[in-house]
């Protein structure tokens, strides 16, 4: 098992580096091949890994240093969600890795080669038990990030992106280190498990609810949460497609993924009286996040800028499955996660294509000019209406099952309706986007003055001679994952299953470190599914998307305040690194102050 | 706790204060080195020897010589533009 | 151990990111993200210190039985000083790109991103 599990990060890591090191520039066919099998070969590993962990813990102590008593060595801590997420990472790498082939000019080796180091880092991330581990996981995965973003370096918007996204996530990272060697102060210990033992012992304190602050926003400013948001749009609005794909799908749910894992392992024991405050702080951040996200998603007509903002509402829908603080409501945003994933990526694929083949990205300018792509027109639909929880996709059982956390937590039967809302509008949008760019529906979009006006300028006829025909197949083979996702037998009971164990930190401190009192399985609910009242919930999304893609391609306006509401959220996002910086400081400090007031 | 410490964290605390003050890009390069050198001082005031001795190669040698030469290609260019 | 560290500590790490904050030259911005990234870097090593303590190496000269500081934390800062060296080492290429490309180096003259 610990080779196996050593391999399914080595390999990729191994053969990305030597990618990156080779100097066969002609050999682009070579080290496509390389890297696609290193991904597919750490797939298959971790695919076993997954199999033999089935529904218990693997633990595996790098170089035999098993806790004697204290804990010395560095582990990974393998259980089925975070197995389940590394293997989800590989298997978006692998539409990644076969659109680099048409998406990527220059020096594509090393363009594969740091893609595959890029997957293996957040399969680390996802497998690991160590809080320092998990850091440089992070960090690891944020520089490959940072240069997969800028790598267009030839052109002028893709640079800035990756500039201000270093910034504000370097930022970030550092004040996640700051969180953890305060808590290495107060405990001695970098081990998950180990923390939380030692936290649950000395009970919360100011220096808790500072380090528990900083290490939140650390990763919630990977997850793109309000207020740490800002630099999605200026990312996702440059990136290659191929690096969208990951980025989109997996890279920010990551952070989520992280600061479920912490606050389940670390903080969850010593704060087990406060679930009430803990839920009702982050759901609320959660649902800010959606509305905002879809809000602005709305108001752009920059069709990367709207699918970041997309990107951001859904982020908010998976922070409130996350905060509801229960196993239905984890599993359903773990499936969520996965449909809406691979949703986005195709996204993001037929964006891509179309920016290449007309060279324009602008609503307004690209008007019905993509008529002719009828394939792309129809993968375009399913994803959006895939956003918009359309039965069976995976997004929808997956949201059924968070909508059923919700009604059954006392005080949060408001939520769904809300979710329900915030998918329509982002949905619409998308729609909206989509009828005008495939179809010429309707009156072309209002000139956007706050973003990229000059585009329109230079006449534009030619169409680029891009290949549509690869892109277009890997973008339905995409959706169609979304589907089958949703059709898997007994997957909402299997991912229940798994998110029980993953919220029972007694439970793992004990597979971890052996001893305590929580070897006894925790109780799993019986999942039903998706009854009468999710159906009413998507048929209702649905109805709400469509409406809003109806009123937007009728050319009406927002009432004139809610538009100088909106245009004054736009300006925040003024693309300075700093101002982005100013918010996550302030952000910091908020969530600081708001633990230290109601976690009493 | 020893003089030294105090000494040390006091150096420490200025230099940071005036790396970030200074907006000239090349001095400020210089205040990130002599900064660099009072950390690796304060390393070795807390025992830590090996990180000092990295601190000094990273921090006080390394970063500040990136920093240079990225002005330096930063001006080259501009001096070219100029040309032009 | 005084709290005299840890507030040196936090003012790095408060007048690192004011100066982030407030930076209009990117080199500039960057330095100042150094100063950020050296709070941990006390931090840490404060964390693990023990007044009196000797330098976790085990030698002849040093007694067996004495005290020593924290190991792990220095392991734990020399991994953060590479990794951090790292970083700063891509900030500084994409920013020469950004002025290669575009001739300047002023956050508020790219400009090419916003709302």
């Amino acid at each position: 098992m610990t080779a196996l599990v050593a391999l399914s990060l080595l390999v990729p890591i191994v053969a990305g580096t030597a990618l990156a090191l080779a100097n066969v520039a002609e050999r682009r066919r070579a080290a496509a091949v390389v890297a696609v099998g290193a991904a597919l070969a750490s797939l298959v590993l971790l695919a076993v890994v997954l199999a033999r962990t089935g529904r218990g813990r693997t633990v595996v102590w790098w170089g035999d240093w098993p806790p004697r008593g204290r804990v010395v060595g560095i582990d990974f801590a393998i259980d089925g969600l975070g197995a389940g997420l590394a293997l989800y990472v590989m298997v978006l790498a692998l539409p990644a890795l076969l659109m680099a082939g048409y998406a990527i000019r220059a020096s594509a080796q090393l363009f594969y080669g740091v893609c595959l180091v890029f997957v293996a880092a957040m399969v680390g991330y996802c497998l690991t038990g160590d809080l320092f581990d998990l850091f440089v996981f992070f960090e690891l995965m944020s520089v490959a990030a940072y240069v997969l973003v800028g790598y267009e370096v030839r052109q002028r918007a893709p640079l800035e992106g990756a500039l201000t996204f270093a910034i504000t996530n370097g930022v970030g990272s550092i004040l996640l280190l700051f969180g953890i060697a305060l808590l290495y102060g107060k405990t001695g210990a970098l081990n998950l498990a180990q923390i939380g033992r030692a936290l649950h012992e000395v009970g919360p304190s100011g220096l808790v609810y500072v380090a528990f602050a900083l290490v939140a926003t650390g990763l919630l400013v990977k997850a793109a949460v309000v207020p740490f948001h800002f630099w999605t749009a200026d990312a996702y609005g440059v990136a290659p497609t191929p690096v969208l794909i990951l980025l989109a799908g997996v890279f920010s749910e990551l952070g989520l993924y992280g600061f479920a894992r912490v606050f389940w392992t670390v903080f969850e024991p010593a704060l087990a009286a406060h679930h009430d405050a803990v839920r009702a702080i982050f759901v609320v951040l959660g649902v800010a996040t959606g509305l905002l996200g879809a809000a602005l998603a709305l108001a752009q007509h920059h069709l990367r800028r709207m699918l970041a903002f997309v990107v951001v509402s859904q982020i908010g829908l998976f922070l409130v499955g996350i905060a509801l603080l229960s196993a239905d409501g984890l599993a359903g945003t773990a499936i969520f996660v996965v449909g809406d994933g691979f949703a986005k990526a195709a996204l993001f694929i037929c964006v891509g294509v179309v920016q290449h083949r007309y060279d324009a990205i602008e609503e307004r300018t690209l008007h019905g000019r993509a008529r002719a792509l009828r394939p792309l027109a129809v993968v375009y639909l399913i994803a959006a209406l895939t956003v918009a929880d359309l039965p069976p996709f995976g997004t929808f059982l997956g949201k059924a099952l968070v909508e059923d956390a919700a009604l059954s937590a006392p005080g949060w039967a408001w939520v769904p309706a809300v979710m329900a809302l915030i998918s329509a509008l982002a949905a619409g949008a998308l729609l909206r986007a989509g009828l005008r760019v495939f179809g010429g529906v309707g009156e072309p979009a209002p000139r956007d003055e706050r973003f990229a006006p000059r585009e329109e300028d230079a006449a534009r006829s030619d169409e680029a001679d891009v290949a549509v025909g690869v892109p277009a197949a890997i973008a339905a083979v995409l959706v169609l994952a979304a589907l089958v996702w949703g059709l898997v037998p007994g997957l909402a009971q299997a991912v229940t299953d798994a998110a029980a164990r993953f919220i029972d930190p007694a439970g793992y401190a004990a597979a971890v470190l052996g001893g305590g009192v929580g070897a006894s399985t925790p109780a799993v609910p019986a999942v039903r599914g998706p009854g009468v009242t999710a159906y009413l919930y998507a048929a209702a999304t649905l109805a709400g998307a469509a409406a809003v893609a109806a009123l937007g391609v009728a050319g009406r306006r927002l009432p004139a305040a809610a538009a100088r509401a909106v245009d004054a959220v736009r300006a925040l996002h003024s693309g300075h690194a700093g101002d982005y910086v100013a918010w996550t400081a302030g952000g910091a400090a908020a969530l600081a102050g708001l633990f230290a007031l109601t976690l009493r | 706790m020893t003089v030294l410490h105090v000494v040390a964290l006091a150096v420490v605390a200025v230099g940071g204060t005036t790396v970030v003050l200074v907006r000239d890009p090349v001095r400020q390069a210089l205040a990130a080195s002599v900064f660099g050198l009072a950390l690796a001082l304060l390393f070795f005031a807390f025992q830590a020897p090996d990180v000092a001795i990295s601190q000094i190669v990273v921090a006080t040698v390394a970063v500040p010589v990136m920093i240079l030469l990225t002005l330096t290609k930063l001006r080259r260019d501009e001096d070219e533009e100029r040309r032009r | 151990m005084t709290v005299l560290p840890y507030l040196v500590a936090g003012w790095l790490l408060v007048v690192g990111l004011w100066g982030v904050i407030t930076s209009r030259q990117l080199v500039h911005q960057v330095v100042c993200l150094t100063v950020v990234q050296s709070s941990t870097y006390v931090l840490l090593l404060a964390v693990g210190y023990r007044t009196g303590g000797y330098a976790p190496i085990v030698s002849s000269s040093v007694p067996p039985s004495s005290p020593f500081v924290d190991p792990i934390v220095q392991a734990l800062a020399l991994t953060d000083v590479v990794v951090e060296a790292t970083v700063v080492a891509v900030l500084l290429a994409l920013t020469v790109q950004a002025h290669k490309r575009f001739g300047t180096a002023d956050p508020d003259r790219l400009g090419e991103l916003s709302g």
